[in-house]
């Protein structure tokens, strides 16, 4: 259990850091990963909920205190977590085993995957919807939300190799 | 008692998922205060660090680049000063013209973390109070202006960057008095908007814009970009010209903050006025 714990609070600090510091300065136009999303995917399937939102909220937070943009990665992030409990018993096809966390290995492939772009999308359309209230180009909104989904997913398929 | 328990259980996850948000906006719309406290934003003293580390590592990057930069421009100014000094030993007259010139001064900065893809985008200097800046302080970059000074810790400042759609710099139509609003409608980093230009017979495509002076930030003439196009829609007696930013917002490393020698007296003067 505590080494579970050690092991997702590394990877947030990882992946936050790693957004803020160097993804950040590697996107192009508007387009970016936010690849910090993914801590928040892996993380066990019985997380009691409200936790979830907690730690959602700070990862998101984190991220935008890192940024200089209070808010709008917070509020996406926590919109994110309050979806994951409803899309994992929607996509999760096998039997749910204790502490299971997400992952083509866990889930297989398909349902991982149908769980992974639904969350990326959405986190990503409520940070573009956010951000762009000072700015209306609701295509551009649309193009942004899906470049950097797709990136996302680039970058999360390339974890999901990595893992063990 | 017993009700609310029960209505906890069921709907208590939802109540802190809509509380969370309701925070998460606040944040978000009262942006600007916290900006200015800068509790959370990157002038803090541990996002300072952080950032400062990360600079001491990618500093090195473009290195070379930057160099011939420099070396050029040292070339342009060596060659802008000798032409300056024959033209005052032609004219007879001593230095005494060119003390005009000295009225802003400079602070060296460099700059610790940038944004340049989101629509606000600012950037993080590693000096602050304690060097003399100050917010509405002007910031150029090797190319052109790049910003004003939004807020200061002791050590770090916070600058808005030219990319911010929320930010206007007032500027001119280099050697006319067309003065336009410049701003940034977002993506593309090359490229900012100058508003409410008055009728396109008193300028061109391809002239160059310059900061109009009008503000305390600049002083007139600082080069800003030039005019690449412009759009007749807008309405109907004035313009918007699309400008070719002369900084280099990506790749910005080096900048200086100008102060007017006489910021602390003027703005003295103008808080007594109130």
């Amino acid at each position: 259990m505590n080494r579970t714990v050690v092991k997702h609070v590394i990877v947030a600090l990882v992946l936050v850091l790693f957004q803020t510091l160097v993804l950040q300065y590697a996107g192009f136009l508007s387009f970016v990963p936010l690849v910090y999303l993914y801590a928040v995917l892996i993380w066990p399937v019985d997380m009691p909920v409200w936790r979830a939102l907690l730690l959602g909220f700070l990862i998101g937070l984190a991220v935008d205190v890192l940024l200089d943009c209070p808010g709008m990665h917070a509020a996406a992030t926590t919109f994110a977590v309050y979806l994951r409990r409803p899309l994992l018993r929607t996509f999760l096809s096998k039997e749910e085993t204790e502490g299971m966390e997400p992952g083509e290995r866990s889930m297989g492939f398909l349902s991982f995957w149908k769980y992974a772009l639904v969350m990326i999308l959405c986190h990503h359309f409520v940070l573009y919807l956010i951000e762009s209230f000072s700015w209306t180009d609701p295509l551009m909104m649309l193009l942004r939300t899906l470049v950097s989904s797709l990136l996302t997913g680039v970058l999360v398929f390339l974890f999901e190799r990595f893992r063990r | 008692m017993h009700s609310l328990i029960q209505f906890l259980a069921r709907f208590g996850n939802t109540l802190l998922f809509v509380v969370l948000e309701i925070v998460a906006l606040v944040l978000l719309f009262r942006y600007n205060d916290f900006h200015q406290s800068i509790a959370l934003s990157s002038a803090s003293r541990i996002n300072g660090k952080i950032y400062e580390t990360r600079e001491q590592v990618t500093g090195y990057f473009l290195l070379r680049e930057k160099n011939t930069l420099l070396w050029q421009q040292n070339g342009e100014l060596e060659k802008k000063v000798a032409r300056l000094e024959a033209a005052l030993r032609q004219s007879g007259r001593e230095e005494a013209p060119l003390r005009d010139a000295d009225e802003f001064g400079y602070i060296y900065a460099r700059v610790l973390k940038n944004s340049v893809i989101q629509q606000t985008n600012s950037f993080t200097l590693n000096v602050g109070r304690a060097d003399g800046v100050q917010p509405g302080m002007g910031v150029t970059g090797p190319q052109g202006i790049a910003g004003i000074v939004s807020a200061c810790s002791e050590h770090y400042s916070v600058v808005v960057s030219l990319l911010n759609v929320n930010a206007h710099f007032s500027c001119k139509v280099k050697n006319t008095d067309v003065v336009g609003s410049l701003t940034w409608h977002g993506g593309d980093t090359r490229y900012g908007w100058l508003e409410e230009l008055p009728g396109y017979q008193m300028w061109n495509v391809g002239d160059t814009v310059v900061t109009s002076g009008f503000s305390n930030s600049f002083p007139a003439g600082l080069p800003v970009g030039c005019i690449e196009s412009f759009d007749k829609t807008s309405a109907e007696n004035f313009y918007t010209a699309r400008i070719r930013l002369f900084t280099r917002f990506e790749s910005l490393a080096d900048v200086r903050i100008m102060y007017r020698t006489h910021f602390q007296e003027q703005r003295e003067l103008e808080e007594a006025a109130k």
